[in-house]
């Protein structure tokens, strides 16, 4: 009877502290890992697959619905080249960090994501964090600037909320995601 | 190495199935041996008798929390990756409820059934056939009740979104919450009710 009263004394301590350590992590660093994956090789693979805008602008063109453009921003305004497609998203960037967005938004995701920010860095890190969570991904070469030949055809509702429209809009909280169709096979099609 | 494992892409699907094969005995062996085979101790639990399932499913989760979050916070686990159900809150209320009712019925819970089914007790023969025919029930009018179970859906919730608390921080507290539970169980366990115990000639 001692031992076992001991024992469950033992017990109730070790949980307390093990629960005041994830607190104090908790505290310190948010949601947030205490150690930061290495991210590097995935960078690496991620730049070797970039796209490029002109390729991604005859994807549109040939109306082709086997993808989705993720667009990250970090000040208030997202671009407004990719407005009029049924598959772009615009997303504050703070989403990359939010594990609420991110377990929402991403398990649904059955198609390749197009994913750029408005630098370079900011397009890589986060074309490489869904990379690291397994998704089909490639990060938009913005280095090209080529605008549309023509406007792409609306046929499906935007998967990502909230959506930007054709006009600029200010970034608001990331949102869930709806019900994305079945998937195509992707094709590595980079001329119109 | 960052898990869940299968999801990463590191363990294919044969592999996963044999570890959910060898979780899954190794789970029902536990089952029998704190006695949760046993459809009397289970359904003690709803006349306040004896309160040990309250208290090892309590014991599993916060164990299981303390284990996961650790991972999460070692970089070992990517949360995100984590299946959670959405919470349709009609889907939950009403699947609860008759969840209770069945199990203070019969004794048992789906997996318990299995577990006991093992040691031959006849009783999980029945409780088995009867969730085969409630699920069937259930798959029969799904176009019906679908519409109804999920009109509340609220997404992937945890307790941490709910409360806009860091996981670690919610952690310590659902630690406290189950020690004050079982501070509680243990003061007013067979003093609510006790049943009368059979002799040996009346059994």
């Amino acid at each position: 009877m001692k031992k076992s009263l001991l024992t469950r004394k033992t017990l109730v301590i070790v949980a307390v502290v093990w629960g005041f350590a994830l607190a104090v992590s908790g505290v310190i660093n948010g949601n947030q890992a205490l150690t930061a994956p290495d991210m590097k090789e995935l960078q690496d693979t991620v730049m070797k697959e970039k796209i490029s805008e002109h390729a991604l602008n005859c994807w549109i063109t040939n109306q082709r619905s086997d993808f989705l453009i993720l667009e990250f921003a970090k000040t208030n305004q997202c671009s407004t080249r990719f407005g009029n497609f049924p598959g772009y998203s615009c997303v504050h960037e703070k989403a990359l960090n939010n594990p609420k967005w991110m377990r929402n938004a991403l398990q649904k995701i059955d198609k390749q994501l197009i994913v750029f920010g408005e630098t370079a860095e900011q397009s890589l890190d986060a074309t490489a964090k869904f990379k690291m969570h397994g998704y089909a991904v490639r990060m938009l070469d913005r280095t090209e600037s080529l605008e549309f030949t023509q406007d792409p055809i609306q046929t499906r509702q935007p998967v990502f909320k909230p959506v930007q429209s054709s006009q600029a809009t200010p970034v608001t909280a990331p949102a869930i995601v709806t019900d994305a169709p079945p998937s195509e096979e992707v094709e590595e099609e980079e001329g119109c | 190495m960052v898990s869940p494992l299968y999801k990463t892409g590191i363990l294919g699907e044969p592999v996963t199935m044999l570890i959910a094969v060898i979780a899954g005995i190794a789970f029902g062996y536990i089952l029998i041996s704190v006695g949760m085979g046993n459809s009397r101790k289970i359904s003690a639990v709803f006349y306040g008798e004896d309160w040990s399932v309250m208290k090892i499913m309590f014991s599993a989760v916060v164990t299981t929390m303390l284990l996961t979050y650790t991972s999460f916070y070692f970089g070992l686990l990517d949360i995100n990756l984590v299946q959670l159900a959405n919470v349709n809150l009609a889907a939950v209320i009403s699947g609860g409820l008759i969840f209770g009712v069945g199990m203070a019925i019969g004794g048992y819970c789906p997996g318990t059934s299995i577990a006991a089914a093992v040691t031959r007790k006849i009783d999980s023969y029945i409780f088995i056939g009867g969730f085969f025919v409630g699920l069937w029930i259930f798959a029969a009018n799904y176009p019906l009740v679908s519409r109804y179970l999920y009109s509340e859906n609220l997404g992937k919730l945890t307790l941490s979104d709910i409360f806009g608390l860091p996981y670690g921080v919610m952690a310590l507290l659902v630690v406290g919450v189950a020690l004050i539970t079982f501070f509680f169980l243990e003061k007013f366990e067979g003093k609510i009710y006790r049943r009368p115990v059979l002799s040996e000639n009346n059994a």
